[in-house]
């Protein structure tokens, strides 16, 4: 069967059988590519694990085999919207973090040479931060599933794929506004898809992280203590199953981020407002914490 | 993120508290995995003036735990289930004691010697080695007794 697409998401060139929202650089693999294939494993390999057992949604049945890098996707269901999430934000995370890659609920930013994540649990705004931080010149890397690799005492970011999934009313005000294609993820969903271009899009290879940023309600600080390492350790993506050598390795990269980029905690600002354009108040809390 | 709140797949995660104890002992279990059997305090440990050396406190599946310091505290993971626990300074001074005892010290040696190392009273130190204990011995860090 031809394949319906080949690009690149997550540092890796991926093809794939169906199609996806991947970035350009097909061409050019920072590691073993990955593969997203319609149908069927043919047999079970150690780590081999059910899409549903991942958390995929209900209507999307799959396999994901980190063993041989690849995605199997049987059923698609009705909205493919659905399909992708699956995919992009379950099922190629999760094989790269089986694999030995360490991989962070956050998104991502970058602006020049220096990218910034946000981590937090689910609706901390992760996605409207990042979205917003477009019309002060950044572009995004990453959308709740971003792929960091520590080395030297820095850390960088690998962009994860082109496309965001937002609060339908930011989606909806960001996509008019700069003539961005979008699609709904489910029709009970109430955030949707929305495809980015060049111009909001880091392709960039990768980016050193200048700082973590864990959206909280209080007072912009500096973690100290054990705080850092906690906050990544929530905020990683969990591997199952939940071996102790896995266990053992994702300890030991929280404590490598923990100790090699400052972690801030930074609240959404008060006057926030579900308008993509709303960008000033978070570059102003980088700044006072001079990360940038 | 204060307060318990619900992940993806429904795991119940405590979010710490990122703001740095205040007083006493604290100790916050970030991600709780499992529903372990909550021991009450009284069956933990009760350090009173007539049982001065206090009950037994041994640490449990020492090879099964992970820690990390940094910046004076220590974070703990148990390997066995996936939970972690930050420990604040008294926290980690009264860890450290456990370990360089070979995993076994009583109770009334851990309130000695944190009355030695901190300006704390007695009964402070009592209560807050009681709610230590109560958390390690409740995520099957220790065993009491």
């Amino acid at each position: 069967m031809a394949l319906a697409q080949r690009g690149a998401a997550f540092g890796s060139s991926v093809a794939s059988d169906l199609p996806l929202p991947l970035g350009r650089g097909g061409g050019k693999s920072l590691c073993e590519p990955l593969w997203v294939r319609r149908g069927r494993a043919d047999g079970l390999l150690s780590g081999d694990r059910r899409l549903r057992r991942l958390g995929g949604p209900s209507g999307v049945v799959g396999m994901v085999s980190p063993r041989r890098r690849t995605v199997w996707i049987e059923r698609a269901g009705p909205h493919p919207g659905a399909m992708w999430g699956a995919v992009m934000g379950i099922s190629l995370p999760h094989l790269l973090s089986a694999a030995g890659s360490m991989v962070l609920r956050a998104s991502c930013a970058a602006k020049d040479d220096r990218a910034v994540a946000f981590l937090g649990p689910r609706r901390a705004g992760k996605s409207s931060i990042t979205a917003a931080l477009l019309t002060e010149g950044w572009r995004v890397m990453a959308d709740d599933a971003l792929l960091v690799r520590a080395s030297g005492g820095s850390v960088h970011a690998q962009p994860s794929f082109p496309a965001m999934r937002l609060w339908a009313p930011l989606a909806v005000s960001m996509a008019s506004t700069l003539g961005l294609e979008r699609a709904p993820i489910h029709p009970a969903a109430d955030k949707e898809w929305v495809f980015l271009n060049e111009q909001q899009w880091s392709d960039r290879a990768e980016v050193q992280l200048a700082c973590l940023c864990v959206l909280d309600d209080g007072r912009l600080a500096q973690l100290r203590g054990t705080d850092p390492m906690r906050a990544i350790l929530a905020a990683t993506y969990d591997p199952e199953p939940r071996s102790p050598e896995r266990r053992r390795r994702w300890f030991r990269s929280a404590s490598q981020l923990a100790s090699s980029l400052p972690v801030l905690r930074m609240s959404v600002p008060a006057d926030y407002r579900p308008d993509f354009r709303f960008g000033g108040g978070i570059t102003r809390q980088l700044q006072a914490a001079k990360v940038l | 993120l204060a307060g318990p709140c619900v992940l993806d797949r429904g795991l119940a995660v405590e979010w710490a508290s990122l703001v740095p104890p205040t007083d006493g002992l604290e100790i916050v279990a970030v991600r709780a995995t499992a529903a372990w059997r909550v021991v009450t305090l009284a069956e933990v440990s009760r350090v009173d003036d007539a049982q001065m050396s206090g009950p037994l406190v041994q640490v449990e599946a020492r090879d099964e735990l992970l820690s990390q310091e940094i910046d004076g505290e220590i974070v703990l993971l148990d390997l066995r289930s996936g939970m972690y626990l930050g420990l604040n300074r008294l926290g980690t001074f009264i860890w450290k004691l456990l370990i360089s005892n070979d995993g076994s010290i009583s109770a009334g040696t851990i309130v000695e010697a944190v009355t030695g190392e901190f300006e704390v009273e007695p009964a402070t130190a009592r209560r807050d080695l009681d709610q230590l204990l109560l958390e390690l011995s409740s995520n099957r860090l220790v065993r009491v007794g």
